[in-house]
């Protein structure tokens, strides 16, 4: 790498790394939070039971439960071995990275000054029509042809332990011992309150332990990231032969969004500063990234078969990339967010 | 005891994140590395930071684990990670980073990415521009002395995404300031050198040099590379296979000192 400057490298990565730095302890600690706070049944109790309403709900419940995909891969686990049907817990799994607040709002912030209702409103859409078509494609595959023996044996231990423990529940603990844990249940006023302490302690332990994972990946990506960004530089003709072209050009930063890894509450700032691509690349970047990455495919091993793994990422990258490269040439969103910017502008006067 | 460890490390961790944070935060370096709009986010971030990596720091020893014996599954520390090895991927390219950064580009990154050509109707978020008329123009700007309108770097380049913008601009005398240098494409009378300003959109990793050429008459002026200049004169544009550039026609050029960092990559 003729252009490699250790300190260009050092003031990329500096700046990257505090820009996104409190969007990902943001994430994190939300995440620590609802993990020791919200129960883990409420969930099902919250969803409908007629399956087409609960995936398309689903899809929505990042608003109310934000977390990034790093985190909600152990959450959907646990809730799949609690039995939540594959079709809701997959939608959930994808469309929660791109369908909540804090990514809303970081793509909203990235994309200030261009055209930023038009990007936010469409990676929601099509993170969410992403991530629902899967979730209905998944209610027509059996159960066991997606998720892991090990899984399948703990979902059906779990719904016999539940059973046995919806009527025995009271009755496990010790007088002096307390569980806070994410069930739902209240054992002992009295304790609990007591150890309202011990429970923040343990959301902050969670959210931490959160944040070191995330930062790991993070830590990376940004590496990748200044790095690709001095590169492009020096091969500013080549990747500009791509990314004058959009087909080339999304496959090219999809490619990209799976190596980088990067968390999906800030890969909004990375797919901003990708200038020469068009928005189309730029959208295939910000809704493939959350959905499948490095990282996520290891993780995503501890809950799906690896035949279905292979055949899931592989349908999962090509959907993005059509789904986008038709987005990219549909302008009817485009013209319409552009009218209400430039009314607002024409009100506030100027350029 | 491992347990303990693992805490001390990771609160130490968050603990040096947030400090980096803070420590650019109050630097006069942090307009170099951040847009002012994402400024107040990194205070907020390190003072969380900080309070999250003191809380568990303090209460390392604390015990909070859930005594079930059933199944409760929800251990809130397990991780896959091995902590010391996440601590290095997390700390060392921090480390090296702030050893090694000078807060700004390299001088031949930045003379390799100020000689690229933009094409400024491929910036498709120039359609936020408003409706621009003489009159707005008369509004919206102040005048230098002799009359130009002062006007910043970037808005000239975009104009040229714009045919109105271009109809209304051509021919008019504006004023601006940026860097200097030779003018590497489009120059085929050797007359010409450019102008070009780093502008940030949100960090400096998305930087870009929007650039200008600039046309003079007679002799070149006799600057050192990247000189901060304040320039008057004519704008026209050309037209090059199917895109559209930003020129002008120099009437007086002057050396300025460089603006402050709050201004620079604006």
């Amino acid at each position: 790498m003729e252009s490699f400057s250790q300190s260009t490298f050092a003031y990329y990565f500096l700046s990257l790394l505090i820009e996104g730095a409190p969007f990902i302890l943001l994430g994190t600690m939300l995440s620590g939070f609802i993990d020791v706070y919200m129960p883990s049944g409420m969930l099902e109790r919250v969803l409908p039971k007629r399956k087409l309403p609960t995936v398309l709900l689903s899809g929505l419940l990042g608003i109310v439960l934000p977390v990034c995909e790093c985190a909600v891969v152990p959450v959907i686990r646990r809730l799949v071995a609690k039995g939540l049907p594959i079709s809701c817990a997959f939608t959930y799994m994808l469309a929660a990275p791109i369908v909540n607040p804090v990514t809303i709002l970081s793509t909203w912030s990235a994309f200030n000054e261009q055209q930023a209702l038009y990007i936010t409103l469409s990676r929601v859409g099509i993170g969410f029509l992403v991530a629902v078509t899967v979730g209905l494609l998944l209610m027509l595959v059996p159960i066991e042809k997606v998720i892991r023996k090990l899984l399948l044996a703990k979902i059906s231990a779990s719904n016999q332990e539940e059973a046995r423990s919806e009527r025995t529940h009271d009755h496990e603990h010790l007088p002096a011992q307390t569980c806070y844990g994410a069930h739902g249940r209240t054992h002992d006023a009295s304790a609990n309150k007591l150890d309202r302490g011990k429970q923040l302690m343990r959301a902050m332990r969670s959210g931490m332990k959160d944040f070191m994972d995330v930062a790991v990946y993070f830590t990376i990506g940004v590496c990748f990231t200044a790095m690709f960004n001095i590169m492009q530089v020096s091969y500013y003709e080549e990747i500009n032969s791509y990314a004058a072209d959009p087909l080339k050009g999304t496959f090219l930063l999809m490619g990209l969004a799976f190596v980088l890894s990067v968390c999906s509450t800030s890969d909004a700032f990375l797919a901003a500063s990708l200038g020469a691509f068009s928005y189309a690349s730029k959208m295939a970047f910000m809704v493939l990234g959350p959905m499948l990455d490095v990282k996520l495919l290891f993780l995503y091993q501890t809950i799906m078969r690896k035949r279905f793994l292979a055949i899931f990422c592989v349908a999962l990258f090509f959907m993005v990339g059509v789904i986008c490269i038709a987005w990219g040439e549909w302008d009817a969103l485009f013209l319409w967010s552009q009218e209400i910017e430039r009314n607002s502008l024409t009100q506030k006067g100027g350029i | 005891m491992w347990v303990y460890l693992r805490r001390i490390l990771f609160s130490c961790c968050l603990l040096a994140w947030g400090g980096v944070m803070l420590y650019f935060y109050q630097s006069v370096f942090i307009d170099a590395y951040l847009a002012p709009k994402f400024q107040l986010t990194v205070l907020l971030g390190g003072l969380a930071s900080c309070v999250v990596g003191f809380f568990n720091l303090l209460t390392y020893r604390v015990e909070s684990s859930c005594y079930h014996d059933g199944d409760c599954s929800h251990d809130h520390e397990s991780s896959d990670l091995n902590p010391i090895m996440a601590l290095c991927v997390i700390l060392l390219p921090l480390g090296f980073s702030f050893h090694w950064t000078e807060h700004k580009i390299d001088e031949a990154h930045l003379a390799r990415q100020s000689a690229q050509d933009i094409n400024p109707a491929s910036m498709r978020f120039l359609a936020n521009l408003p409706p621009f008329t003489k009159e707005t123009l008369d509004e919206t700007r102040s005048k230098s002395v002799d009359g130009f309108y002062q006007m910043n770097l970037l808005e000239l380049f975009y104009s040229a995404g714009d045919s109105e913008l271009e109809r209304v601009f051509t021919g008019l005398n504006f004023e601006t300031e940026a860097m200097l240098r030779d003018e590497p494409n489009r120059n085929p009378n050797g007359d010409r050198m450019r102008l070009y300003r780093m502008f940030m959109t949100c960090c400096a990793a998305d930087m870009k040099a929007i650039p200008m050429s600039v046309k003079f008459e007679g002799e070149l002026p006799d600057y050192d590379i990247n000189t901060w200049v304040k320039v008057g004169g004519e704008m026209f544009y050309e037209h090059v296979e199917s895109a559209t550039y930003p020129v002008m026609k120099i009437k007086r050029v002057e050396e300025i000192a460089p603006p402050e960092l709050e201004f620079r990559y604006k």
